[in-house]
């Protein structure tokens, strides 16, 4: 038996699909971040972790 | 030249125990290293740093007549100690040239896969995260390297961009290695399409008792399906690797078919010293009668050798004992090894390793009629690669790419 959705709860599923993809476009590189700043031993410095210069 | 995030990528396969050679999309990396390397286009630069042992970050900035830039972070539940500044890492690390294959090992055994704490048992699942997002385009790459067992992978990559179709795309790759052969299941959201990879090393079990013995044949192949397009995609390959019987240099023979569309491809690579590797490839199309023959070296320019402080000399190279205390020390502090420019041999000397300051590579192609020159070094505490591709179109040279791309890491 072939499932069969009405109109209303495939746009719901389309509009959840587009909502997961941007929150996970955008959260992506804020949860590495959070990965390495929470995970890593010894804690670094949060300006270090952001940025790649040796001066920071 | 390698990225320092596709640097820390192979530290962290290194520091895992995955072995990158016994998968089939790598079976003609020699050759396309090469012969296919890339030319830098326009002007790069980037900075990275490793924040901690577990993270990295990575600014890219590329000016192609309009400025763009990235961003990249990476997290790797494996502390990577492994990693070196562009002061000090090997230059065979970050630079693509033939191969020297990894010795076959057996797998590790599940019983040390685990880790006991008091009680608690925790299995090394080493988890790699990586984010990329391009400015001002806001597109990103993402990936993620989960090892599941002391013989399996999860490799997950994505590309999302609004401009691309459904916004971008997903890849998985299971894969399973057992040093005899390695296996690899692929799925992918772009027309659903489903794969399946494999290769096969001949004669292992005698590899792993003659370690000497440096020759090796592998043979494998790949079958993929589109779902949605209906479109299915097949190739096979071969590579046999070995000393020269006479002068025993390293050589690697490769053959790569797809008979869907008839393309026959022949390669024949051979490092005539430690410095120097030459390469050819014969490409054929049985249903066209196109061919093609590309021809390419790279010559790598060293500053001393081990032991000796002074220049590159005339005399021959001195010989080290690599039981003694200096050489494991040298050894040690190159952790990256596997690209090492030394020869073992059987009787327990070593041919000294070399400190390589810059390579200049090049290669032609009668059928496109290109030539391609690239030097790839380092200055002072930078790595930069600059090259130059020129397209001979009606005997007229015209400068199609030139660039210079600079890399600094601490």
């Amino acid at each position: 038996m072939a499932l069969s959705l009405s109109e209303d709860t495939r746009e719901r599923v389309s509009k959840l699909l587009d909502v997961s993809r941007v929150a996970v476009h955008y959260g992506w590189i804020p949860f590495i971040l959070y990965l390495g700043w929470t995970q890593s031993l010894p804690r670094p410095n949060l300006i270090k972790l952001l940025s790649p210069f040796p001066t920071a | 030249m390698r990225t320092y995030m596709d640097y820390v990528l192979r530290c962290f396969y290194e520091s895992t125990g995955w072995n990158e050679d016994n998968i089939y999309p790598n079976i003609t990396l020699t050759s396309q290293s090469l012969l296919d390397f890339k030319v830098p286009n326009g002007f790069g630069l980037n900075l990275s740093s490793q924040s901690s042992p577990n993270s990295a970050s990575t600014y890219n900035l590329t000016n192609l007549g309009f400025v763009s830039g990235s961003v990249a972070y990476l997290y790797s539940s494996k502390p990577l100690c492994n990693i070196q500044s562009t002061k000090s890492m090997d230059l065979k690390d970050v630079v693509t040239g033939y191969k020297l294959l990894t010795p076959l090992r057996e797998t590790e055994s599940r019983l040390y896969w685990n880790q006991w704490h008091g009680a608690a048992r925790n299995q090394k699942r080493d988890t790699l995260y990586y984010g990329r997002m391009y400015l001002p385009g806001r597109g990103l790459e993402a990936m993620l390297v989960r090892r599941l067992s002391p013989t399996t992978q999860l490799l997950i990559t994505c590309v999302s961009d609004s401009h691309l179709k459904n916004g971008g795309t997903l890849t998985m790759h299971y894969q399973r290695d057992v040093g005899q052969w390695c296996n690899e299941l692929i799925y992918s959201t772009n027309e659903a399409l489903l794969g399946v990879r494999g290769m096969f090393n001949f004669g292992y079990h005698r590899k792993l008792r003659e370690y000497y013995n440096a020759s090796r044949l592998s043979i494998g192949g790949e079958l993929y399906y589109g779902v949605l397009n209906k479109s299915p995609g097949l190739s096979i390959a071969a590579r046999y690797v070995a000393n020269s019987a006479y002068t025993g240099t390293p050589l690697t023979l490769t053959l790569t078919c797809n008979p869907l569309v008839g393309h026959l491809s022949t390669a024949y690579s051979l490092m005539a010293s430690n410095s120097t590797q030459l390469s050819s490839r014969f490409d054929f199309n049985v249903y066209s009668y196109m061919s093609d023959l590309s021809i390419g070296c790279e010559i790598w320019k060293n500053k001393y050798t081990v032991g000796s402080q002074s220049g590159p000399s005339d005399t021959a190279p001195e010989i080290v004992d690599i039981k003694s205390p200096e050489f494991a020390v040298k050894r040690e502090s190159r952790l990256s090894s596997r690209q090492s420019s030394s020869f073992t041999m059987s009787n327990g000397t070593c041919v000294p390793e070399e400190e390589f300051t810059n390579v200049l590579k090049a290669s032609t192609s009668f059928g496109s009629r290109n030539v391609k020159l690239l030097w790839e070094g380092r200055y002072k505490e930078l790595l930069l690669s600059s090259g130059v591709m020129v397209n001979l179109v009606d005997g007229t040279p015209v400068i199609s790419t030139i660039g210079v791309e600079v890399q600094y890491s601490c």
